[in-house]
């Protein structure tokens, strides 16, 4: 992009609304339902490249206003004391390879949430879709409402860095597909549905935890998923995630530890044995 | 590898290797920008339908910007609309709209329809030059079409009209040279094209028409050439179809319909979907329900846990017709007219692609489509949810959302 259209950009000439960046005394507001002379929504990359200044020039507390599916907001985002707020409806790869920093998101989020985050959170105030959090490696996603197919497919822990997902309401199929590590939890908080999770739950769970608050029958479970009651001694780990999430939301999380069922792997190879049985 | 690939040094490679083929794969040769070939696009296609409930009219400049805001999932390779509740004043007609490549074409199907009926109106369509479009453009021209009341079509005089539409699109689709079938529904058209949504909607200048439903789709080609009869939606009759994912029980599909006398014309697997569409419910007068389960049924293991009569119905179904099942990934959007105009939506059973749908909150326009912002930016605080895989979301004009797609199979009286 050259510096004059930058310029009139970033200072509103072409655009019907004020400049699109506003500077407030320690926070910036991002407009991004800023449209050019064509009528055309802000690109998601004017928007990324908006935001990586703002973070470059050493912003602490960015908000972005009407955001209407632009994808790969805060992506790669390394700050630890960057806060980033968002008002609308952020696209695909929310936070992709996020590494520290939080965003709070007041709306619904798309698909591919959290895509291989490192540390950091991710607060969505209503519902995030499809596998939110595939491949995550770290930090939290905090979701209130409910969430789609396949959350947290292949989520992965090493030694202490461990992610989590917690959802508010239900999830649907797939749930901790192939789950190498860390923990999901489910807790159905309405307690509308006759069972806050789908099929093929924890399909090749290999490493990691999902609680479930409500009824999880067996056939709900994946090959080499486990059903199991609470133990005692699994309640203060199960706490300190429900904990963040009472934080998050302002909300009293059910603690009714009776109707909370765990879903481990029965294996750390489930598949060993089904396919070459060649020696490595 | 540098030095192997100088020119003195290609005379060493095999003579069957042709040598310009070394020129796109010699990636050495670039520092920071990027080699032509190697560049990668994020995509994947785009589908958005809406429908006004209570039987009001929505405008071409909605279904365009519900497209237009997923503009990640399209790379200018096709694009298309369909309207319904297009033509009241002709809505007893078959509106057939065609691309004609020269005026030779354009008199063939002419004639061939004069003698087959009585075109009682027609009309060309209107189009626009749009600058970043590169040519060629065909002519669009549509026919308000009234077929003989004694058929005879190949010595059969017992087809239905609609069989006899069908038998006629199928032979001028692959027979006559230059001249394509878009859509032939009553009261419905299809405008569709290759290029962005965006040149699309300009080119037939959509903000003229309304409608009671609109479904349309954004192209990003992956297995089929991209080309202006390839794009979506693909329609017969007043089906239309906009899909997003890949039909790879395309072949076994694709025999299925032939065998009930479709013929594949435009290289795009969505057209099967289309075809099986019309054979199960026109023809075989199957639910909608008990059509979209034998697309994307359940499992064996899962129809066990159903009730007794719904086990039986859906073992049924994949007995007769696992020809119909739809394999691979996809997400579609199907439009149809009779008995009033509905939006079908369907994901596959695993639930590969995306599909979102959204319901005003007033209750009188539902929406669907790949991603949320696309709802979102029609109507800023529609309830959104997202049916389940294999499940089919119905909302009929007139009748509201009879399934959201999060029942068991079956259910929804339709």
């Amino acid at each position: 992009m050259d510096a004059d259209a930058w310029d009139s950009i970033t200072q509103g000439k072409r655009l019907e609304v004020k400049p699109v960046v506003e500077r407030l005394d320690d926070k910036v507001i991002i407009h991004a339902d800023a449209k050019d002379d064509a009528g055309k929504l802000m690109h998601y990359k004017t928007l990324n490249e908006l935001i990586r200044r703002e973070i470059e020039a050493g912003t602490k507390h960015i908000i972005l206003q009407g955001v209407m599916g632009q994808r790969y907001i805060a992506s790669t985002v390394k700050n630890k004391d960057l806060y980033i707020e968002i008002h609308g409806t952020p696209g695909n790869n929310l936070g992709a390879f996020l590494d520290g920093a939080t965003i709070e998101v007041f709306g619904n989020a798309q698909d591919m949430t959290g895509n291989t985050m490192n540390s950091g959170r991710i607060i969505i105030h209503g519902n995030a879709w499809d596998v939110t959090g595939l491949a995550a490696r770290g930090g939290s996603i905090l979701i209130k409402g409910h969430t789609g197919y396949r959350v947290g497919i292949h989520m992965k822990e090493y030694q202490g860095i461990r992610p989590c997902i917690v959802i508010g309401e239900t999830a649907k199929d797939y749930l901790g597909e192939y789950m190498a590590g860390g923990v999901i939890v489910v807790l159905n908080f309405s307690g509308k549905a006759h069972s806050p999770v789908g099929q093929q739950i924890g399909a090749g769970i290999h490493g990691g935890k999902i609680f479930v608050r409500g009824r999880v029958e067996e056939h709900q479970l994946g090959p080499g998923a486990n059903l199991s009651s609470l133990k005692e001694d699994d309640i203060p780990e199960l706490f300190s995630y429900i904990e963040q999430f009472e934080k998050a939301f302002h909300l009293d999380a059910p603690k009714d530890w009776e109707e909370y069922v765990k879903i481990t792997p029965t294996s750390s190879r489930p598949f060993h044995g089904h396919y070459d049985p060649t020696p490595i | 590898m540098k030095d192997m690939l100088e020119p003195e040094n290609i005379a060493n490679i095999p003579s069957h290797i042709d040598a310009e083929l070394l020129d796109s794969v010699d990636v050495e040769r670039f520092g920071a920008s990027r080699p032509p070939g190697l560049s990668y696009q994020m995509g994947g296609c785009g589908i958005a339908g809406c429908i006004d409930l209570t039987g009001g009219r929505i405008s071409g400049g909605v279904i365009a910007r519900m497209l237009e805001t997923m503009g990640e999932r399209e790379n200018g390779l096709g694009a298309g609309y369909a309207c319904y509740g297009l033509f009241p004043e002709h809505r007893d007609d078959y509106c057939m709209q065609f691309f004609f490549d020269h005026e030779t074409a354009k008199a063939e199907v002419e004639e061939l329809l004069k003698g087959l009926g009585t075109i009682t109106k027609d009309e060309k369509v209107f189009t626009q030059r749009v600058k970043s479009m590169k040519p060629p453009f065909p002519l669009v021209w549509r026919y308000f079409f009234r077929p003989n009341n004694k058929l005879e079509w190949r010595g059969r005089s017992d087809l239905s009209n609609d069989d006899f539409i069908v038998q006629l699109v199928m032979h001028i689709n692959s027979e006559l040279e230059g001249a394509l079938c878009v859509s032939s529904g009553k009261d419905m058209a299809v405008f569709k094209g290759n290029g962005y949504s965006y040149e699309i909607s300009k080119f037939y200048d959509l903000d003229r028409y309304s409608g009671q439903m609109w479904i349309s789709h954004s192209r990003f080609p992956t297995n089929s050439p991209a080309w202006w009869g390839g794009a979506h939606p693909l329609s017969i009759l007043d089906w239309a179809v906009c899909h997003n994912g890949e039909i790879t029980s395309y072949g076994v599909n694709r025999k299925f319909v032939e065998m009930a006398g479709y013929r594949c014309s435009v290289l795009t697997d969505t057209e099967v979907v289309t075809y099986i569409w019309d054979l199960l419910v026109r023809k075989h007068r199957l639910p909608i329900t008990a059509a979209a389960f034998a697309m994307a049924p359940w499992y064996h293991d899962d129809i066990n846990r159903l009730d007794a009569e719904s086990a039986r119905l859906a073992r049924w179904l994949r007995i007769t017709y696992k020809e119909a099942l739809l394999n691979g990934p996809f997400s579609i959007i199907v439009g149809k007219r009779q008995p009033e105009v509905t939006m079908i939506t369907l994901a596959d059973r695993k639930k590969l692609r995306p599909l979102l749908c959204g319901l005003s909150p007033d209750r009188k326009v539902a929406y669907a489509a790949s991603e949320e912002c696309a709802v979102r930016v029609v109507s800023p605080n529609a309830e959104t949810w997202t049916p389940n895989a294999g499940s089919p979301m119905v909302a009929m004009a007139g009748r509201g959302v009879l399934r959201t797609g999060n029942e068991l199979p079956f259910q929804g009286g339709v």
